[in-house]
């Protein structure tokens, strides 16, 4: 008779692990679905084209908000992805011996999770407060700073795959070390690391919270980084609250195009690594 | 010739990455004293204890506390670790013990969608289509059933807007699932084969097995995992940001509004005139910054722990 | 001489249909000492695990013919496999302690089947310790860590921990080999003397093992059982040549 409980109480137990996965999936679905809903309906040339309207009036777009943040990811990638990769090689290649490294490694797991509006205050005490002004370069150092811990550690991780008797291989053959790495190791670690930026990148695309004190925001439209410069994700918090319906269609658009980029960028990166990693 | 110059390239490279690498620990630090730094005209003023025990948040008198948004991260985090942890060790143990092989990568790709989402989203989501739910179905469900009951009822009471610590942590639970599942997934398979079949061996049955030899096998690498989802929902501004409504007292119902660190920091920092002001909203991000990156570095230590057994 | 298990045409096939045994015909004897040698990869760990339906946990595994215990025959697909392992216990190479006390260790198999009654529990605990000569060095630290224990120790706590619940057969899988020679010699002296109670089928790569410890003896190559004797019969005349080949380190 006990056995027969057991067996019940096992795949009663079993099952209701099975309802939790189901519980993740059911969100994930709803989340996706629901932005697509409420966005798609946005979705017009003129969120595009068009500059934000005076608050109350129709016709507004977002092109603003699409270029300045397209600027400040690429400003904050082209910072943030070389200091990273650099550094995840200091970690791999060079710092084995020294005992910073460790050190060095644990920061970095711990800063990949650090709140992100820390970030920004931080960089508003040393980037907005002494020049007086809000600016996309700040903006681009925020982000810039939540990339560099994700990037050096996906770096060193796909760099500490390589064997080292490949390395072994291109010494014997006369070369210098820094030509090693690059010739030899990059290459073989390239899809790996490739995909920890592309990762990286989706990530700092959906931040807010770090820009809101650093870029700021500009209903305006402008390139110049020297000065607060519109961004999607700040507008769509500002848009979301505010009391226009026109608005907050507009911040589902941009939501949607956040997410489907996010997702994108995401899968292919699983897809990348599952890929070159299969074994 | 040809030697000296690669030689001096390997310095020059060495040398790049040996400083790229330190930007982490430069960076850590820096956030330390430049938080420091500017909370200091308040910590000066207030006092270190006061600041944190004090209710007040009057920028007109120009004084401050931090005890309710104190109290409401760590609420909002508490709860939505309440939330997420059974959920999430559920499907770990999905994951790894029962799936078949093709499912095992979809489902595991799905949980991490989940975290990929970013958490503005989560707020556009939470304030438009789950703080209506709340308000209309769900809430009033509850405080016509549990909020009937003696002592817990306390919880449910209060106008159900939808826009409160409730819907707020319910969005924070599903958004740090992914983070406890990931890890106790890879604690959970790094489970000896040779110990489940011992299990298996004496007559137990699949539950036994997780329950009497996975678990408590992997018991360090779970808890590191829910220590990060815990420094991670600490820190989380936009999806709570939509949904708590800003306002600055100690809720006493789930039902109530109230403010967290975070929450405070987003609304209220670029409309901060005065100097003490920010400078107490530095103190807020100062403590911030100690409490989560003490609570990630937990994790991080247990974590290694269980990857060294 | 009383017959335990009839293993009648079993044949085992690895997921992907790959052939591992091929027709295995043999009689395994009530309390006696059966062991299974021969070179790497010739099958015998899974004959053994054949006999507790282990190989059912992964996949894609077929069975076929029948292996015939206590009247049914235990490889059909309404065996009950919970209460099969609670009469064939199995042993592994490597010591695998629970994560858990030395109590709890030897009393997890009693618990599973019901047994509450702190007594009882203790009685049964202290008794599976002492047959498995384990007893006079734990007893002042029932309540610690199975981990602490030495790999000798945990062995032969594995071994209490399947003699607890009382099986009529236990299955040893090597469990000499990642042990020292005193560990080994130990274990040895164990299983001679626990045959009494239970019927032992045990596989070993160690020749000398199986000619210290067993009565009978079964030599497989390539998955077919050549030749199974008694074991000073195995040892001295074998009737086979390949089984002499094996015996006398021909080829290992």
């Amino acid at each position: 008779m006990i056995m027969r409980k057991r067996k019940i109480l096992s795949s009663v137990a079993l099952f209701v692990c099975f309802l939790t996965a189901l519980w993740g999936i059911f969100w994930l679905f709803f989340i996706i679905i629901d932005v697509l809903r409420h966005g798609i309906t946005a979705i017009n040339p003129a969120l595009f084209l068009n500059d934000p309207a005076p608050p109350g009036e129709l016709g507004g777009g977002l092109r603003n908000a699409f270029v300045g943040h397209f600027l400040i990811t690429i400003c904050a990638t082209l910072i943030g992805v070389p200091v990273g990769v650099l550094g995840g090689t200091f970690l791999a290649e060079y710092g084995r011996k020294y005992k910073i490294s460790k050190i060095i490694s644990t920061f970095a797991d711990i800063m990949v999770s650090v709140p992100a509006i820390i970030v920004g205050a931080f960089v508003y005490a040393i980037l907005v407060k002494p020049l007086g002004h809000f600016s996309g370069w700040a903006g681009a150092v925020a982000l810039a700073i939540i990339m560099i811990p994700t990037v050096l550690r996906t770096t060193e991780n796909m760099l500490s795959l390589i064997p080292w008797t490949l390395r072994e291989a291109a010494f014997a053959l006369g070369a210098p070390y820094y030509k090693v790495i690059i010739q030899v190791v990059y290459r073989g670690a390239a899809t790996g690391i490739l995909t920890g930026i592309i990762l990286a990148i989706a990530r700092v695309t959906g931040e807010a919270a770090p820009l809101l004190f650093t870029a700021f925001n500009n209903t305006f439209f402008s390139t110049n980084m020297n000065e607060p410069i519109a961004s999607l994700t700040v507008t769509i918090f500002q848009y979301a609250m505010g009391p226009y319906e026109d608005w907050h269609a507009q911040a589902w658009g941009a939501s949607l195009m956040i997410t489907v980029f996010i997702l994108f960028a995401t899968i292919t990166g699983r897809i990348l690594i599952k890929r070159r990693y299969k074994d | 010739m040809l030697k000296q110059k690669g030689k001096f390239t390997d310095f020059l490279f060495f040398s790049f990455t040996l400083i790229t690498a330190l930007s982490i620990i430069i960076i850590s630090f820096g956030i330390f004293v430049v938080l420091f730094k500017e909370s200091l005209p308040a910590m000066n003023k207030f006092g270190f204890e006061n600041f944190i025990f004090s209710t007040e948040w009057d920028p007109v008198q120009e004084s401050f506390g931090a005890l309710p948004a104190l109290i409401g991260t760590l609420i909002t985090s508490f709860l939505a670790l309440l939330f997420a942890t059974p959920i999430a060790i559920g499907i770990a143990i999905f994951i790894t013990e029962i799936a078949p092989p093709f499912l095992k990568g979809i489902i595991g790709t799905a949980i991490e969608l989940l975290a990929a989402i970013p958490s503005i989203i989560y707020g556009m989501w939470g304030l438009f289509t789950l703080a209506p739910i709340m308000s209309q179905d769900v809430e009033p469900f509850l405080q016509k059933t549990v909020g009937k009951l003696p002592l817990i009822g306390k919880l449910f009471e209060g106008t159900p807007l939808g826009v409160d610590l409730f819907t707020a942590s319910i969005i924070l639970s599903i958004m740090i699932i992914p983070f406890t599942a990931s890890i106790a997934r890879d604690s959970f398979n790094l489970t000896p084969s040779v110990l489940k079949e011992s299990a298996y061996a004496m007559g137990a049955t699949k539950w036994e097995v997780v329950k009497d030899v996975v678990m408590p096998y992997s018991k360090l690498g779970v808890l590191g995992g829910v220590g990060l989802s815990l420094g991670r929902a600490l820190g989380e501004t936009m999806a709570v940001a939509f949904v708590l409504g800003n306002l600055n007292q100690i809720p006493k119902s789930l039902f109530d509004a109230a403010a967290t660190v975070t929450v405070k920091l987003a609304n209220e920092f670029t409309e901060a005139d005065k100097d003490i002001y920010l400078s107490s909203l530095y103190f807020l991000a100062f403590l911030l910054f100690i409490m989560s990156f003490a609570i990630l570095a937990i994790a991080k230590i247990l974590i290694v722990r269980a990857e060294k057994k | 001489m009383t017959p335990e298990i009839e293993v009648r045409n079993l044949n085992f096939y690895y997921s992907g249909n790959v052939h591992i045994l091929k027709n295995i015909n043999m009689t395994i004897y009530k309390n006696k000492v059966t062991a299974l040698i021969g070179p790497s990869g010739c099958g015998k760990t899974t004959l053994l695990r054949c006999f507790n339906r282990m190989h059912d946990l992964y996949a894609g595994n077929k069975y076929e013919g029948e292996i015939i215990f206590q009247g049914k025959n235990i490889l059909s697909k309404d065996t009950d496999l919970i209460e099969l392992r609670s009469k064939i216990g199995m042993v592994f190479q490597k010591p695998t302690p629970f994560p858990m006390t030395i109590f709890e260790n030897i009393a997890y198999g009693l618990k599973l089947r019901g047994i509450k009654n702190r007594k009882e529990l203790r009685e049964k605990v202290e008794k599976a310790l002492n047959d498995a000569a384990l007893l006079d060095e734990v007893k002042d630290k029932l309540h610690t860590n199975a981990f602490g224990l030495s790999g000798g120790q945990q062995q032969r706590l594995c071994i209490a921990r399947a003699l607890a619940v009382e099986p009529e057969i236990i299955l040893f899988d090597e469990p000499t080999s990642a042990l020292d020679p005193i560990s080994t010699a130990k274990i040895e002296e164990l299983i001679i003397s626990l045959k009494n109670r239970v019927t032992i089928i045990i596989v070993t790569h160690n020749m000398q093992q199986a000619a210290r410890i067993s009565d009978w003896t079964g030599f497989m190559m390539l998955g077919e059982l050549i030749e199974y004797d008694k074991t000073d019969k195995i040892f001295t005349v074998p009737s086979n040549k390949l089984t002499e080949e094996y015996i006398t380190g021909r080829f290992g």
